[in-house]
């Protein structure tokens, strides 16, 4: 466990060197976010009503600003670094040391995205005295712990999940399409573009037990109280037993595909 | 028309290495078309709660959304490969090889090989917005179609003008990858109406320094007779503007380039 640690420290530390590139990257996510409330705001002004589907215009604000926060922890990176390294061979060499690929990669790209929640955090602390009065602050101490039980297994569901799709790359020769594929179904099911709860009714519960909406769905609501906490405890059970179905499916794809591994250019 | 037999053969050649790639072409085809189908379901969702947005109906903001993916389609499928080669060598130093070659340079940055998945999968929202539009109430008038048309071609000649612009930088500080957000930003303000902006003076800041509003607001807004004549003007005014800018912005920028590999 030490040696992944000790890589998460270092991949920190690489993460704070490119100081243009971060601030570039948070004025441009954050412009992103402010697009999308005032697209809200619009809807909300438009149609003279306090209330769309049980959201109140600083609930939607409120659910766009976790959302945005809690997607840090979408671990995606992963899986298209070993589609590289299956492509270019490079996964031979890592194949022969001492540790675990999905180990290594897991706590690798944990700290970018711990470094990228930190950024997003802190830019929030800055700017969340200006627009307060359009938050909802409804957290309760056990919505919160489960809120972080929540955030790291999206760390993990979404490590797996890439990783089964980089995977790919053992049979086909791009799998970045199917991944490119796979992020644009996620992004959509996993609340990001609207709430889940905007979805046909019959849909939300469906969408609700899939992994993609304990990334930040299952969270903004928790920390909006607008899920209960018996019911955000009752989801996590099937969002953890997904962690031991994406283990298996990973364990099996795995085996298949290093067998057929042939270490092109490596 | 030797620029018409140049562009004759870079189609020739990129159809050739799709050739190759099939598989990956054909999956790259569905991401396309499944992005534009899902952003369409997004706002059918979303009006199952309410009737209209700022004055746009369903069907007009569905309209006004696949206006917006033509326009990124377009631009991703023709320039958007042929800008990235750009960047890329400016950074690597392979720049050197444009130079000498007896071709303006304005055309070797924004032509070269095609990416025929995003391309293609134009049919997508086009085909979406032709549905749309024949399940309106009205009938669109001809010239509206022109206009609509016309506009479209400016929005994409805005778009990449105002990319080159940004991409100039390149020969200033090197890697400049971080800007593509800007490409992002742009299109995601595109795809939605310009009533966002309460104030006329910053939708007009969105025409003139940030040009997203003549993307797909004006062209769709020409098409659905919801235009108005001083934004027309201004969206015009603006792609001739970035288009004169960026061309300056290259010639000026080339003399500052000093070849990195040598």
């Amino acid at each position: 466990m030490r040696k992944y640690l000790y890589s998460f420290k270092l991949y920190l530390l690489a993460s704070l060197q490119y100081r243009f590139d971060t601030v570039l990257g948070l004025i441009m996510s954050n412009i992103s976010m402010l697009i999308t409330i005032f697209f809200w705001i619009i809807i909300y002004r438009s149609n003279g009503t306090g209330e769309i589907n049980g959201y109140s215009i600083a609930d939607m604000i409120t659910f766009f600003v976790m959302s945005s926060l809690f997607r840090t922890f979408i671990l995606s990176s992963g899986g298209f670094e070993i589609s590289d390294m299956i492509k270019s061979g490079e996964l031979g060499k890592a194949l022969i040391k001492p540790h675990s690929i999905s180990m290594f990669l897991y706590w690798k790209h944990l700290s970018n995205a711990l470094f990228e929640f930190l950024k997003q955090f802190s830019f929030l602390l800055l700017v969340v005295p200006f627009f307060a009065r359009y938050l909802t602050w409804d957290l309760s101490v056990p919505s919160a712990v489960l809120v972080i039980i929540y955030l790291v297994t999206a760390t993990v569901i979404s490590h797996l999940l890439w990783l089964l799709l980089g995977m790919m790359a053992f049979w086909l020769e791009q799998a970045q399409a199917v991944m490119w594929s796979f992020a644009v179904i996620l992004n959509f099911l996993s609340g990001m573009f609207i709430p889940l709860d905007f979805f046909p009714r019959w849909s939300v519960r469906v969408l609700e037990l899939m992994p993609f909406a304990a990334f930040s769905y299952i969270p903004a609501k928790l920390y909006m109280n607008q899920l209960s906490v018996a019911e955000g405890a009752y989801l996590l059970m099937v969002h953890i037993l997904w962690i031991f179905v994406l283990m298996a499916l990973n364990q099996m794809v795995w085996r298949a595909g290093t067998k057929k591994y042939s270490a092109v250019g490596g | 028309m030797y620029y018409l037999n140049l562009l004759k053969e870079q189609i020739k050649l990129s159809f050739m290495s799709v050739a190759i790639f099939r598989a990956n072409f054909a999956l790259m085809l569905l991401q396309s078309i499944i992005n534009s189908v899902l952003g369409v379901l997004c706002v059918e969702f979303i009006y199952l709660h309410v009737d209209s947005i700022a004055g746009w109906s369903r069907n007009e903001m569905i309209i006004l959304y696949c206006t917006s993916m033509i326009v990124n389609q377009l631009y991703r499928g023709l320039i958007n490969p042929n800008h990235m080669n750009f960047i890329g060598s400016v950074s690597s130093g392979s720049f050197d090889r444009m130079l000498i070659k007896p071709i303006s340079i304005i055309f070797q940055i924004n032509t070269g090989s095609i990416d025929y998945s995003s391309f293609l999968s134009l049919i997508a929202p086009i085909v979406i917005l032709c549905w749309k539009i024949s399940s309106l109430d009205v009938s669109i008038p001809r010239l509206n179609v022109i206009l609509f048309l016309v506009f479209l071609i400016n929005a994409v000649i805005l778009l990449t003008s105002f990319m080159m612009l940004l991409y100039s930088f390149a020969f200033k500080h090197v890697r400049v990858y971080g800007l593509t957000g800007i490409y992002f930003i742009l299109m995601s303000i595109s795809e939605k109406p310009r009533e966002i902006f309460s104030y006329k003076a910053v939708m007009y800041a969105f025409v003139f320094l940030i040009p997203s509003v003549p993307l797909a607001n004006v062209p769709a807004s020409l098409l659905l007779s919801k235009g108005n004549v001083p934004e027309t003007i201004a969206a015009a005014v603006s792609g001739m503007l970035f288009f004169l800018l960026s061309t300056v912005a290259i010639k000026k920028g080339m003399r500052s380039y000093s070849s990195a590999s040598s």
